[in-house]
């Protein structure tokens, strides 16, 4: 019994229970994460720092599966191991430094054996999209932080992925350098449209990209707020200063600090 | 003039740790060519740099016991590599697999943790006794020390891949094969170059080491011939071939690190 057709991640009651073995006990990470993900929507998780906010993508991706109980559903069937359809993006970016830009962005394509014409054709499209042109033979230690950030947004996106992953992705990133970055994603979302389960501590940000946010608690985590963002499409940075932007992080802010101790 | 040292002030600017160690080996060299020329030193101590570079002259255009100098090198050299290429060919697939897989790192970390603090030219007396003292003993004393700092670094290179990069492999769809050979590979190329650097470095003084025990042929023998016939400028030639030579060796694998390697530790 499916009882939405468009939800494309769904997590019932997951609890992640991991020995520790400094303390000699069974940590609960996670206690009964419950949520919906439809189709194309962009979903942030917020919370305090070791809530297990990561735990959370790195379960879904299929990279994390001791000690996890409850279901994880995408597009209505059970999960059971790493697939392509859910591609993450990683903080520290994991670009392979042996590989120049293209090479890079090529990877997965590469290892699935399209033609190398095909190949060719669509990592200039995707070095396009996401402003490399220029940049396709460096190799990642001669790129800004950003344009890693990029390199590894555009090798993630060229599988064309249902679903993207993005685990604190411009975290390590300066002030100016993020808002570029995410405005490059709300420009990618308008032409791909993928799911996206954004993990951020920044809460600007969760509420810029995001169409709702859902926090967690401090350990163990579990999910206690949901909360739309009813703000104007297409997202752009103007929105930081209206109302609604303003009152939703008046809100999100309280809550985290209610966490505080 | 003042252009002149401008210019001066430019080129101290850009190379001048360069000119410094020019600049220490000319004192050394200058040091040494006042302490023979002034006091007198036998030059079975101390050979002056003349006596010292007619002595070179003549053990290149003559040989040395009547042997050329290119047999003295290419003998050693061979020895080396023929022991060193030995150690990397089997190094790096054993090195490998025990840095990929637990149970054979299990296997072979207790031989190696123990054979590592034993310096292999403590071996002598034994690959004599089990091989004689042909080539092969000798070749394949290079290899037992080659071989364990292969086979460390190589495991230590699989070791050290970061955990985000055999994730976003698997993420992408890479068959465990794919991962082996596009991720973990490439990934531990820095540590089997560096395996192969130190492990060319052992070996050129293992050599040395073992011809200086028993051998008809090569740097060693030639040192150590030298010595016991008090022909004292010979031993000084001998010790500045083998330095130039190991010199020579190391350079060439630098040069296969900066070509394969350029994109490591950035």
């Amino acid at each position: 019994m499916r009882e939405n057709s468009n939800v494309r991640i769904e997590l019932k009651n997951v609890t992640k229970v991991y020995r520790s073995e400094e303390r000699n006990a069974d940590v609960v990470a996670l206690q009964n994460v419950s949520f919906e993900i439809k189709d194309k929507e962009i979903v942030s998780i917020v919370g305090p720092s070791g809530c297990g906010k990561s735990t959370i993508i790195n379960i879904i991706a299929g990279f994390d599966t001791n000690g996890v109980t409850g279901e994880v559903l995408i597009d209505g069937a059970r999960i059971n191991k790493i697939g392509r359809d859910r591609v993450v993006v990683f903080q520290t970016h994991a670009l392979f430094p042996w590989l120049r830009v293209r090479e890079n962005i090529a990877f997965g394509l590469k290892i699935h054996g399209l033609e190398e014409k095909e190949i060719t054709k669509k990592v200039k499209e995707f070095i396009e999209s996401t402003n490399l042109t220029g940049f396709e033979e460096h190799y990642p230690y001669q790129l800004s932080g950003g344009m890693k950030q990029r390199v590894a947004l555009a090798r993630a996106l060229i599988n064309e992925p249902r679903i993207l992953l993005m685990d604190e992705p411009f975290g390590a990133l300066d002030a100016q350098t993020r808002l570029e970055m995410q405005e490059n994603l709300l420009a990618i979302c308008r032409q791909l449209h993928p799911t996206i389960l954004l993990v951020t501590h920044d809460i600007e940000e969760a509420i810029l990209l995001s169409n709702r946010i859902l926090v967690l608690t401090p350990r163990p985590g579990k999910i206690k707020y949901k909360k739309p963002v009813n703000l104007p499409e297409p997202r752009e940075y103007g929105v930081v200063t209206c109302d609604e932007f303003v009152s939703c992080k008046k809100e999100l802010l309280s809550i985290l600090h209610s966490y505080k101790k | 003039m003042s252009s002149l040292n401008e210019g001066l002030a430019k080129v101290w600017e850009t190379h001048r740790f360069t000119l410094i160690s020019i600049l220490s080996v000319m004192f050394v060299l200058a040091v040494w060519a006042f302490v023979t020329m002034f006091f007198t030193i036998s030059a079975l101590i101390i050979p002056s740099p003349t006596v010292f570079l007619a002595k070179l002259k003549e053990v290149f255009t003559q040989g040395y016991v009547g042997k050329s100098m290119f047999a003295h090198i290419s003998s050693s050299v061979l020895r080396t590599s023929a022991g060193l290429l030995a150690a990397i060919a089997l190094g790096i697939p054993i090195g490998l697999a025990a840095g990929y897989n637990k149970y054979i790192s299990a296997i072979i970390t207790p031989f190696t943790s123990f054979l590592r603090p034993i310096p292999p030219i403590a071996y002598i007396p034994l690959v004599i006794l089990w091989f004689g003292i042909g080539e092969f003993s000798k070749v394949s004393l290079v290899f037992m020390g080659a071989f364990l700092y292969m086979t460390l670094n190589c495991s230590a290179g699989v070791r050290s891949v970061p955990r985000d990069l055999i994730l976003v492999a698997r993420n992408l769809g890479a068959t465990e094969r794919q991962l082996f050979f596009k991720v973990i590979l490439p990934a531990s190329l820095p540590f089997v170059v560096t395996g192969i650097k130190t492990a060319t470095a052992i070996s050129w003084s293992i050599i040395v080491a073992a011809e200086l025990v028993a051998a008809q042929e090569g740097l060693g023998y030639m040192i150590m011939d030298a010595a016991t016939f008090f022909r004292i400028p010979e031993v000084y030639v001998g010790i500045m071939i083998v330095g130039i030579i190991g010199f020579v060796l190391e350079s060439i694998v630098r040069l296969l690190e900066n070509k394969t390697c350029h994109w490591a530790g950035k």
